[in-house]
Formats: C-alpha cells, structure tokens, sequence
C-alpha cells in the first residue's frame, strides 16, 4: 500500500481536538473535579448522589419525590445506615454532636413527645444514657449511668428517684420502695405486702390475684405484742399462703415471697 | 373442718385496698379458730382471665377464689395447674374440680342467700378490656413457662469456664 501523505495542520488540530474532549469529561464530571473556593449549591429539586459498583445508591441528598428534602447513606447492601426523616411526625429524630464545643453527645428524639428526648452523653469520664427534658436537659425518667467509681441503673425525676447504686469497692446500693400486690400475670420475683389479722389466735390467709408460675416461698415476720404467741407459715402454694398465730393481742404479718422454678 | 364467712369489707394494706374477708374454721372436735383472707380488688378478674370464664358467672369466680386457700397438696398434684395445662379448658376443667373438692371437704358455702362475700362478687372490678388484657399476659406467660421448661439444663462446667474467661478478661456479662 502506498503512503498518504497528509497536511501538517491536520494533526495539529487532531491534538486541539482530543484535548477539547479532555476538558469537556472534567467538565460533566467523567473525571475528578476540585472546588478551590466557593461552594456546591443545589436549587430547584436537584440533588447529589454517590452510586456503587451496580449503580447502587451509597448517599443521597435531595428530595424525596414527595416534595421534601433528605439526606440518606446506604451501606454496600442497600440497607439505609442513616437518613433524615421525610414527612410526618416529629422532624428531628436523632442528633449526633448537636452542640459543636459540647461534650459527646447523641441524642433521640420522640416520634410524638416535644417535651422530652433520650441522650447519650460522655462527659470527662462520665457516660449517661437518660431520659431528659429537651427544654432544660434535666432528667425526666430513665437512666443509666457510668462513672469512674460507680454506675446507676435507674429512673429520676426531679422528686423521685429509685434506683441500683453498684461502687467501685463492690458495695451495692438500692433506693425506692417495693412494690405492692405485683403478681406480675404470674412471673413476678417477689410479691411483698403486710396484712393486720388481729388478736390471736388467728389465721391471716393472704391471696396474690394472679396465679403464680413456679413455687412461691414465703418469708414472714410477726409484729405485735410479745405475749407468750407461736406462729408459723402452715400452707403455701401458686395463689396464697397462710400464717398461723396461737395468741397475742394483734399480729401483724410482713411478708416478702420469692418465687423458684 | 367446716369454713364459715360473716364479713367482708375493703382494708387498706401498705398503701393497697385488697378485700379482707373474715370467719371461722371449725374443727371437727369442735374447736373454733377465727381467720382473715386479704385478697387484691381484681383477684376476680384475674381468674377470668386465667381459665376463661365468664366474668358475668360471678358465682363461680367467687368459688374459686375463697376455695383455693383449702386445696391441699394432694388437690394441686391431681390435674394440670394453669401453667402447664396443655391447654386452658384442661386448666380449668382441673382447677374447677379441685376447688369443688376442697368446698366438698370444708363445707364451704358462698352461694347462699344473703352471704357476706356476695359484695365481692357485686363490686369486684370485672372491666372487659381488663380482662382481655390479663388475658393476653397469661397467654404470655404460659408460653414462656413451657420454653422454660423445653429449655436444656444449665452445663454448669461451660458456666464455670465462662465465669474464669470473664475475670480474666475483665469482661462483662
């Protein structure tokens, strides 16, 4: 085959062409792309997404399609690790590091108290989890709470509190009451209450309401006069149990009933 | 020994209102020994609940109730209990027989005119959504006691092993 002999300009404007081209891909983003100064804004419903190796939705940002803004990063699974809530309901539904000079924070918010939130915090050495009004921050319920010497498991209100207290030199504090006629439909671990019989002698037959599960184990005190009385637990099974008193001039029964398998 | 109500009236006990139902056990050589049964306010309720009974059938919730404090060891092991009936007519088929022995045995009346606990049966709470619900809990409760009771026992030797790992880890449960 013989040579084609072409003019010189036409390679050079071979050249000027592939390297339009080049401009033209980092144009429309085929290529990278560097913002030195200003910003990226998105007007009108457009919006910015990142695609996976299948054109799999990594992140997106825009709308919704039901005219409301969000921002959504899915895994490489598609299952959404985070997004904003897009309509209905309370807006803000968790807050990672709202207060910028603030200790750690995450914060949840109620599908329909405005009142009230749940928050995680670490403060120096302090790491709360709380029920907290979202007014004043203060404790509104539920806690659980570690610090270096000790940790809480509780709930808290301004006025009342019950609570488990474990120390760092394996002393265990509890405050509260226990709770009356709580059969729990049954599997309650303890069933505690105090019932005045009278003078003696006499029987103080005492019924739960619900039937047990399991055994239930009384443990009983008499409190009364100190005449010359015996007593005893005589019956116990799944709905009640019974204390015998020979005398006394009042008896008073405490009990506290632990249930076993 | 024969059971005889004469009072029932509403007491307050550790901050609760619960029935206390007073009366006499006479013993079959004719000693007399006096008694008083606390009960919660919606014990009635919960028997509903527990062996499906017609909260309307007042009578027998009553029964019931003031009976089981007569069962005996011997009545609790004949039948299945509430918990591990295969299912709750057995329960209630048992239960009921038992409590009709132990008023068999202790001549114990509740239904005769003009009796004391008759204000229990007329003023107990018996609301239906209460009973729906405690209804559901017993539902609950019978399913996790028979997963309890498929559970295999405790390998106390991979317990152990486990405890030792914690120490000396430092972990936690």
């Amino acid at each position: 085959m013989g040579q084609i002999n072409l003019p010189t300009n036409v390679l050079d404007r071979l050249k000027r062409v592939e390297n339009q081209i080049s401009r033209l891909w980092k144009a429309v983003g085929l290529s990278s792309a560097t913002i030195a100064a200003g910003g990226l804004t998105l007007l009108n419903n457009a919006f910015f997404k990142m695609l996976g190796p299948t054109d799999n939705e990594i992140v997106y940002i825009g709308p919704d399609g039901l005219g409301n803004q969000i921002v959504r990063i899915r895994d490489a699974a598609g299952n959404v690790i985070f997004a904003s809530r897009s309509s209905g309901g309370t807006s803000q539904r968790v807050a990672i590091n709202p207060n910028l000079s603030g200790p750690a924070r995450v914060e949840f918010y109620d599908e329909t108290s405005t009142t009230d939130r749940v928050a995680l915090s670490l403060d120096g050495t302090n790491f709360v989890q709380q029920r907290e009004s979202i007014a004043t921050g203060a404790i509104s319920g539920g806690k659980v709470s570690f610090y270096p010497t000790k940790s809480f498991f509780g709930h808290q209100t301004g006025t009342v509190d019950a609570w488990l207290q474990f120390t760092d030199d394996e002393r265990i504090w509890m405050r509260g009451k226990w709770a009356t006629q709580n059969p729990e439909s049954g599997f309650s671990a303890l069933y505690v209450g105090t019932g005045n019989a009278g003078a003696g002698p006499i029987t103080l037959v005492v019924s739960y309401g619900a039937t047990m599960a399991g055994n239930m184990r009384p443990i009983v005190t008499r409190q009364g006069n100190l005449a010359d009385t015996y007593w005893a637990v005589t019956t116990a099974s799944s709905t009640g149990f019974e204390v015998t008193s020979s005398g006394g001039s009042s008896n008073q029964f405490h009990y506290w009933i632990f249930r076993t398998a | 020994m024969r059971i005889q109500h004469t009072e029932a009236v509403i007491v307050v006990e550790s901050g609760e209102q619960m029935w206390a139902v007073d009366g006499t056990r006479t013993a079959d050589d004719g000693t007399v020994q006096r008694f008083r049964h606390l009960f919660p306010l919606d014990t009635l309720e919960w028997r509903a609940s527990e062996y499906s009974i017609d909260p309307a059938d007042t009578a027998m919730l009553l029964d019931i109730v003031l009976a089981e404090p007569y069962l005996s060891e011997e009545d609790w092991a004949a039948g299945h209990q509430l918990h591990d009936a295969p299912d709750i007519d057995t329960a209630r088929r048992d239960h009921l027989a038992r409590c009709a022995r132990a008023k068999l045995r202790h001549r114990l009346s509740t239904r005769t005119a003009g009796h004391p606990c008759r204000r229990i049966a007329a003023e107990s709470p018996l609301h239906p959504e209460a009973i729906e619900l405690k209804r559901q809990l017993v539902d609950q409760a019978r399913t996790a006691h028979a997963e309890a009771r498929a559970t295999a026992p405790h390998d106390r030797i991979a317990e152990l092993r486990a405890a030792v790992e914690r120490q000396k880890r430092g972990v936690g449960e």
